[in-house]
């Protein structure tokens, strides 16, 4: 037995340089990331000025520290531990009846230790909720929509057909929240407590061995462009229940308004976890540690 | 509220129960089976090469003791990797790394500075990993050393047109590989029309039959083309994409390969993290000829011949001069 110092890494479909485009399509995501977080918040502002006059709205922007465990089966046999970042900006519009949040939440995070075990993750969200209030008992319930995604591009030299994986998902769940206002003192503070957990999802993996899609790779003839890639990504999942695919969160925290009641400050936690149950399971848990800054108009 | 608050939890508790999300552990048994699940759940060529997979885990689990030393750990696992006799299969820790050598008992002689002395006349270009130059006032002669840098062939070709070449050597020796979409865009200027030239499957699932279907990969003609001949010229070490390419034009009419039979490695590898940080590399899809052969045991040259040692050392290129005599 002996070790051929030259070693080239065949992959048809990933090419040697995997690593070093793996590297800089995470940059050009983080970068796409960043763009959207902008718009969004123009977005915001804007709902902001016009929506909603004598009504209770508000803008939120929640800035913090993750820190995750994730395994991605595809990849390895270990839970690996990482620390990221997470920006969370958001708008909600409340009645007397009702509650009507948007936020945008991207995260960034590197886990894993070492040369060869290292990945860097991007996980942006877009997430809208609607909730009923209960009268006079500070809970609300209701559903939400969810549009995520967990990219996972593995870096350090791992030059593999394996080397990217997603989880992408479309998420029609339930989730209900706690509001209480607590005075200790003269301070007042508002309590905040949170949880969801989604219904049915509509999911999308990539296949056994491949970075892409079972549909692109039943298409029968490789695009060695990559021709229509996108499409057949997006059009690749499949439906799943919760034995499928499971997201849920957790998230308590506390703010103290200003004295002219504009402003808000606070810190806040959320627990996430996620898992998949197609084909090669991912499993990740999120501990958020966030301090939130809400303007209400 | 509690009636469903209790329904949320169970099934929060029923759909975290999968077996995946127990990690092993990081004691050499578990290693050990880590490793040999997964080349078991997603190697290609077992049924091909006949191997019997659960067998091999019988004899080599038995080496495995609770307190064995990593470096014995590595070599038991490297031994049963080699099983694979395949060359993409690959066994990585923080300092040590095991290959097969799958030129092992194969004279694999060649010395592109003789080539470039005494056949090209010290007259040749080089761009990216070509070199390239005229033979005997008509043949085309060029030298890929590794499949990247695919793009200077177009270039290459430009120039062979210009200098109205009879025929083209195209000497691939010593290439390990790199990047097939090179191959299938080099194999494109060698056709008229739009060509099968094989196909991709890959693993599906866990089975050991588990593929899916069969991905076509094509030649498109190119602006630039040749339909006179060509020779292809290979050795053991025409490893990876460099098989590929042997695979690709094998088939065609005025294409012939002579020299050696190629080094294989006929797929993509898949790259696994073990529970000690150790990575296994293993071959997770293949590809095959337009005729349906696999190339991961090499590609036979139509015309087998080789360099002894001598040879080289005597200023002699026994295959090239065959390439220009054929």
């Amino acid at each position: 037995m002996q070790v051929i110092e030259q070693q080239y890494f065949i992959s048809v479909f990933a090419k040697p340089q995997n690593v070093r485009r793996n590297q800089k399509t995470h940059e050009q995501i983080l970068d796409y990331m960043t763009k959207y977080l902008f718009t969004f918040s123009i977005l915001i502002a804007t709902m902001f000025k016009s929506i909603g006059q004598g009504t209770n709205k508000s803008v939120f922007l929640n800035v913090g520290l993750n820190f995750l465990n994730n395994k991605e089966t595809h990849y390895t046999s270990n839970f690996r531990n990482g620390i990221g970042y997470n920006i969370l900006i958001g708008y909600e519009y409340k009645t007397q009846n009702s509650i009507n949040n948007i936020s945008l939440t991207f995260l960034n995070a590197k886990t894993g230790n070492g040369n060869i075990s290292t990945s860097n993750l991007l996980q942006p969200e877009l997430i809208y909720e609607y909730l009923r209030t209960i009268p006079k008992s500070g809970i609300n319930i209701g559903g939400y929509l969810d549009f995520g995604s967990l990219l996972n591009f593995r870096s350090g030299k791992w030059a593999a057909e394996n080397s990217t994986n997603y989880t992408i998902w479309s998420s029609l769940g339930l989730s209900t929240q706690y509001q209480k206002a607590v005075n200790i003192g003269t301070q007042k503070l508002n309590w905040n407590t949170r949880f969801s957990i989604p219904a049915f999802s509509y999911l999308i993996r990539p296949s056994y061995t491949f970075p892409y899609t079972d549909n692109y790779l039943q298409n029968n003839v490789f695009e060695f462009d990559r021709t229509g890639l996108g499409s057949r990504i997006l059009t690749g999942g499949r439906f799943a229940f919760l034995d499928k695919f499971l997201k849920t969160q957790f998230q308590t925290g506390f703010t103290i308004p200003t004295k002219n009641n504009k402003w808000e400050l606070g810190l806040n936690y959320v627990f996430d976890y996620l898992q998949t149950n197609e084909l090669k399971p991912v499993f990740q848990f999120g501990h958020q540690l966030n301090l939130t800054t809400k303007f209400i108009k | 509220m509690k009636y469903i608050a209790c329904t949320m939890l169970l099934w929060i508790l029923l759909a975290s129960c999968n077996k995946e999300f127990n990690s092993p552990k990081n004691n050499s048994k578990d290693v050990f089976n880590s490793f040999w699940k997964y080349t078991d759940e997603n190697y290609v060529y077992f049924d091909y090469k006949n191997i019997d997979w659960n067998d091999k885990k019988n004899e080599y689990l038995n080496k495995v003791s609770d307190n064995i030393s990593e470096d014995s750990l590595f070599s038991i696992c490297s031994s049963l990797l080699a099983e694979l006799k395949d060359g993409h299969c690959i066994l990585e820790s923080k300092n040590q790394k095991f290959q097969y050598d799958f030129t092992k008992g194969y004279q694999t002689n060649f010395d592109l500075a003789l080539i470039k002395s005494k056949y090209l006349k010290n007259n040749f270009q080089v761009k990216g990993f070509y070199t390239f130059g005229i033979i005997n006032d008509t043949i085309g002669y060029v030298y890929y050393e590794k499949f990247k840098q695919g793009s200077y062939f177009a270039e290459v070709m430009q120039f062979f047109k210009e200098k109205n070449v009879s025929k083209i050597i195209i000497d691939i020796r010593n290439n390990g590989g790199g990047d097939p979409e090179i191959a299938q865009d080099m194999a494109s200027y060698f056709v008229s029309q739009e060509t099968l030239i094989g196909t991709i499957q890959h693993k599906g699932g866990k089975e050991h039959n588990n593929f899916s279907s069969k991905i076509e990969i094509k030649a498109i003609p190119k602006a630039v083309s040749f339909d006179k001949k060509v020779n292809v010229l290979t050795n053991r070490k025409s490893f990876s994409a460099a098989s590929y390419f042997a695979g690709m034009v094998n088939n065609f009419p005025k294409i012939q390969l002579i020299g050696q039979i190629t080094g294989g490695g006929g797929g993509g590898t898949a790259a696994y993290e073990m529970p000690n940080g150790w990575v296994v590399w293993i071959t997770s899809n293949y590809f095959q000829d337009n005729k349906n052969n696999h190339i991961e045991n090499g590609v036979i040259p139509n015309i087998l011949i080789e360099n002894t040692t001598s040879d080289i050392s005597n200023q002699t290129d026994k295959m090239l001069e065959k390439a220009i005599e054929k």
